[in-house]
């Protein structure tokens, strides 16, 4: 058999294996489905043109390489504001009741996570949505340990703050 | 499942209920492939038209050209296989009426007789003339064939090896060169390019730049 053929036998097994996490994951860092589909097909596409050298760990390879991509797509949206993410969009429609049931109220725990600071989302996805570790997530993520924790701790009591005014939101549209 | 925060919360268990419809295409694999293959032959494509166009720049650049063309703005004065681009202030005149031709004594009676007088060919510009003519090879010690004056100089004339002629030895007002030309059955001729009216530097100047 090739190598070039055992390399896509390889790369195919990670995907069914991992991809549903990094789409989970693209899913809460970026703002909509699509987003984070076309950021995972990046993902994996970069891990298979070097999967000589991910293989060795490719689930870490991936996340690392999922979280470059969602920054880019960050300081890209940051540096052209013109085009607005979904998040803008949904909360204009969060108070909007006729436009409101566009919104997917099935994942108002997402909508919350992607109200927070860049680092608090990207530590809560790690640590409780790919069940990293604090120190996997630190070297993930390049930051130090204790800000791993720090940013955990702040991001949950965020979601604590946060979560009772979206369900509100949800059941004021949605009373059943 | 309730997400309220006076629950028990437990982020692991509600982002796993809240994303378990979360899932990949099945054919998410074969697509990334795919898409990896066809990146790769756009990578060749871009590759070889990329190299493609980098050999017509130096192409360019180098000055290659079909045969017999010249550049534009430029004269071209011909002679058997030589082909000398003048400058556009030159334009190509019959030997005869040329000032600087064997014709109007321009050139020492002795040269004239030693090349056949057809394979002669002159251009003129304002204050200057010039013929080129071909002779029998100009080798020391070839019988029949002229000899060269002792202070003759060698010089590098473009792609070509030949002498420049000391002042006033053939062309009394101007500058001549010998052109050599390596053949592969040996040489055959020697080309000489007098001129009137150019000086020494200006005429190795104009040969070495447009002789081909």
């Amino acid at each position: 058999m090739s190598r070039s053929r055992d390399r896509e036998i390889e790369f195919t097994a990670f995907v069914e294996a991992g991809s549903a996490s990094l789409l989970r994951a693209a899913l809460v860092l970026l703002d909509t489905r699509e987003e984070a589909e076309d950021a995972v097909q990046t993902v994996l596409l970069r891990t298979f043109r070097r999967w000589e050298q991910a293989k060795q760990a490719p689930e870490a390879y991936s996340r690392t390489v999922l979280v470059n991509v969602c920054r880019e797509r960050w300081r890209y949206r940051a540096r052209h504001p013109e085009a607005p993410g979904i998040m803008a969009y949904a909360d204009q429609l969060a108070d909007v009741a006729s436009f409101a049931e566009a919104v997917d109220r099935r994942h108002v725990l997402v909508r919350v996570l992607r109200r927070l600071p860049a680092v608090q989302r990207e530590v809560l996805v790690f640590r409780y949505l790919l069940d990293a570790t604090v120190a996997e997530t630190a070297a993930t993520l390049g930051v130090a340990e204790g800000t791993v924790k720090s940013a955990a701790s702040r991001g949950l009591e965020q979601l604590r703050v946060l979560l009772p005014a979206e369900e509100k939101k949800v059941r004021r549209v949605d009373p059943s | 499942m309730s997400i309220h925060p006076d629950d028990d919360f437990n982020l692991r268990a509600a982002l796993a209920s809240e994303l378990s419809d979360v899932l990949p295409d099945d054919q998410l694999a074969g697509a990334i492939i795919a898409r990896h293959r066809a990146g790769r032959r756009r990578h060749r494509v871009a590759g070889a038209v990329g190299l493609v166009i980098v050999f017509a720049g130096v192409a360019v650049s180098l000055g290659l050209r079909a045969p017999g063309a010249s550049r534009p703005g430029h004269v071209p004065l011909r002679l058997a296989p030589y082909t000398l681009e003048l400058p556009g202030q030159y334009h190509s005149v019959p030997v005869r009426s040329a000032s600087c031709g064997p014709a109007n004594g321009g050139i020492h009676p002795g040269l004239s007789s030693t090349g056949n007088p057809a394979a002669m060919t002159a251009a003129i510009a304002s204050g200057a003339c010039l013929v080129m003519l071909l002779t029998s090879p100009f080798t020391p010690g070839t019988r029949g064939g002229p000899s060269l004056p002792r202070d003759a100089r060698p010089v590098a004339l473009g792609q070509y090896r030949g002498w420049l002629i000391p002042r006033g030895w053939w062309q009394p007002g101007g500058a001549t060169v010998v052109v050599e030309r390596a053949e592969p059955g040996g040489r055959l001729q020697d080309l000489i390019i007098t001129s009137a009216g150019l000086s020494q530097p200006a005429m190795l100047s104009l040969v070495s730049a447009g002789l081909s």
